[in-house]
């Protein structure tokens, strides 16, 4: 993810980029998750699939991940 | 997506945007003012169509990759033809031959440490939507040592699970946990772990499975890494379970090495202490906890704070805020442990203190001064004096052991001292200690404890010993201490 963070840097989310935050959102480890997330603010990133996992975070295991993802959609009011 | 071009257009008239006024183009300007990633960075690439896109390429390779112009000049051109992202496949490929990672590299993914330009590659090969390999760690790293750093990281096969994960719906998972061999509970829990379904009892199971199996080590790191707090409610509802075998808990405890994974979970959530508060209270790995949460207590030492600086260094701030609750935790136990049997254990439970911050939680280990020098038993020393909840648990049993002849009488007196303790027995044994010193070298003198609280006898007593020494600059803590300075009113701040 953190190189995620370092390429939006530079460019634009592109497919790729999409895809690999999606799926840190969905696999990575708890940190992954939250720094995805974080990554999705930092950069003001909104697609639909973005939004609907920023959602699904809402119930995730992790207490930390959770929170983050609350905090998003209500900065964001997805 | 915005082209390249576009977007070095609408760098080029940004100028002249700004004086265009009216309502219409506020909403405009608004936007031009969010942050753009490109706006950031230097591109020195604004004379790029100077030269075609094949002598940028030949100016990138006569620079030998590190032309930042020439680079940014072919993205600019925005040719996508085969042989330019042939080019920029190659020169991918070529820096990581040329310059293999370093640690700070990987870390960082700095370009300029690792003196080549991979990043922007990387990043404009991404941008034009081309597949190619990100990161080829493996090629250069052990797998089982940096497994994690070694993962290619921005590729969609980023995050793989420990074990191939099983097909089926989360109810047949659930059955095979219950009633599934060995192989098929483990695959079914981190299944479901995976699948975030159940996690409590995933999680469960999974601990389970190890106690079956013997330790499994990249799994259990994937588990605590993907669950996080979820894995540390479920140990510590394990642990806490009185329907759970002692034998479990003991493994989980002592052999798997959980202890140091539940450590990372305390990061964020409070679960274990109480839970090896309930534990020390009784029972057979009473001993265990307590050496655990001793442990824990002194994760801010000045040891620990060394051991773990290079390594992690934000750990220590993080141990830093849960000390206090720790703390909490210990004090309860040492309360009801003593209540239990106050003479036997108070003898007992004040040794084991003593041991146990000198040797990390041995308690059959030395004492502080037979095993440390003065500087790193004053760093032991410090949660002890800094824990007035351990003390007051401890201070009337401490009291009890300063009779106690050797090194733990000593180290009794030292810790009441430290507390301000003043009493008369700690008085009375503070003058049979100065009293009995016989040489006054550095060590001897580092044994003098800090008495907060003077009367005639301890005062002559230690002026005898301050009249005897030629050290005398080595007794200025307890000067201080006992308020014996010119400004009376000064207090030790150093020991």
């Amino acid at each position: 993810m953190d190189d995620l963070r370092n390429v939006l840097k530079i460019t634009r989310l592109s497919a790729l980029d999409e895809k690999v935050l999606l799926q840190g959102l969905e696999q990575g480890a708890a940190r992954d998750r939250e720094q995805g997330l974080e990554i999705i603010g930092e950069f003001d990133l909104d697609t639909p699939a973005l939004r609907k996992a920023v959602v699904a975070r809402i119930t995730d295991c992790d207490d930390g991940v959770r929170a983050a993802a609350m905090a998003l959609r209500d900065a964001r009011g997805w | 997506m915005r082209s390249p071009r576009r977007l070095l257009s609408s760098l080029l008239v940004a100028g002249a945007c700004t004086f265009v006024a009216g309502a219409s183009v506020a909403g405009a300007l608004q936007e031009e003012q969010r942050p753009d990633p490109f706006d950031e960075l230097p591109l020195p690439a604004l004379q790029y169509r100077s030269r075609p896109v094949g002598e940028w390429i030949e100016l990138y390779r006569e620079s030998e990759g590190t032309s930042r112009e020439a680079l940014w000049s072919v993205f600019y051109w925005d040719d996508r033809s085969p042989e330019v992202i042939e080019f920029l496949r190659e020169e991918l490929k070529r820096s990581w031959d040329v310059y293999p990672p370093r640690h700070q590299d990987i870390v960082g993914w700095n370009t300029s440490t690792a003196g080549t330009l991979r990043r922007e590659v990387d990043a404009i090969l991404d941008h034009w939507g081309v597949e190619h390999e990100c990161l080829g760690m493996k090629k250069y790293w052990d797998p089982s040592m940096y497994s994690y750093l070694s993962e290619p990281r921005r590729t969609v096969d980023a995050f793989p699970p420990p074990v191939p994960l099983l097909e089926g719906s989360n109810e047949e998972l659930l059955e095979l946990l219950r009633s599934g061999n060995e192989d098929e509970r483990g695959r079914a829990a981190l299944t479901l772990i995976a699948r975030q379904h159940e996690v409590g009892v995933a999680v469960r199971a999974h601990l389970h499975h190890l106690y079956a199996t013997g330790p499994a080590r990249d799994e259990s790191r994937w588990v605590w890494r993907f669950a996080r707090s979820a894995a540390e409610h479920a140990l510590a509802e394990l642990l806490a379970d009185p329907a759970e075998s002692v034998a479990v808990k003991a493994f989980l405890l002592d052999e798997v090495g959980l202890r140091s994974l539940a450590w990372q979970g305390i990061q964020d959530e409070h679960a274990l202490p109480p839970v090896l508060a309930e534990l020390a209270l009784e029972g057979p790995l009473a001993e265990s906890a307590r050496r655990e949460l001793f442990a824990l207590c002194r994760v801010e030492t000045g040891r620990y704070t060394l051991a773990t600086f290079d390594v992690k260094s934000t750990r220590v701030g993080v141990f830093s805020m849960e000390r206090p609750f720790v703390e909490e935790q210990l004090a309860r136990v040492v309360r009801a442990y003593l209540e239990a049997d106050p003479r036997e254990r108070g003898v007992r439970l004040t040794e084991g203190i003593l041991r146990c911050f000198a040797t990390g939680g041995d308690s059959v280990g030395p004492t502080l001064a037979d095993r440390y020098d003065a500087q790193r038993q004053y760093e032991i020393r410090q949660p002890v004096r800094k824990s007035e909840l351990v003390l007051a648990a401890a201070r009337p049993w401490l009291i009890e052991t300063l009779d106690r002849p050797g090194p733990v009488g000593r180290e009794a007196l030292r810790l009441l001292c430290l507390a301000g303790e003043h009493g008369p027995e700690v008085r009375a044994a503070y003058r049979r200690a100065l009293d009995g010193m016989e040489r006054f070298d550095e060590e001897t003198l580092d044994a003098v404890p800090c008495l907060g609280q003077h009367d005639a006898e301890t005062l002559a007593s230690f002026t005898r010993v301050f009249e005897r020494t030629e050290r005398k600059n080595l007794l200025y803590c307890q000067i201080v201490a006992g308020g014996r300075t010119s400004d009376g009113w000064m207090t030790c701040a150093t020991c």
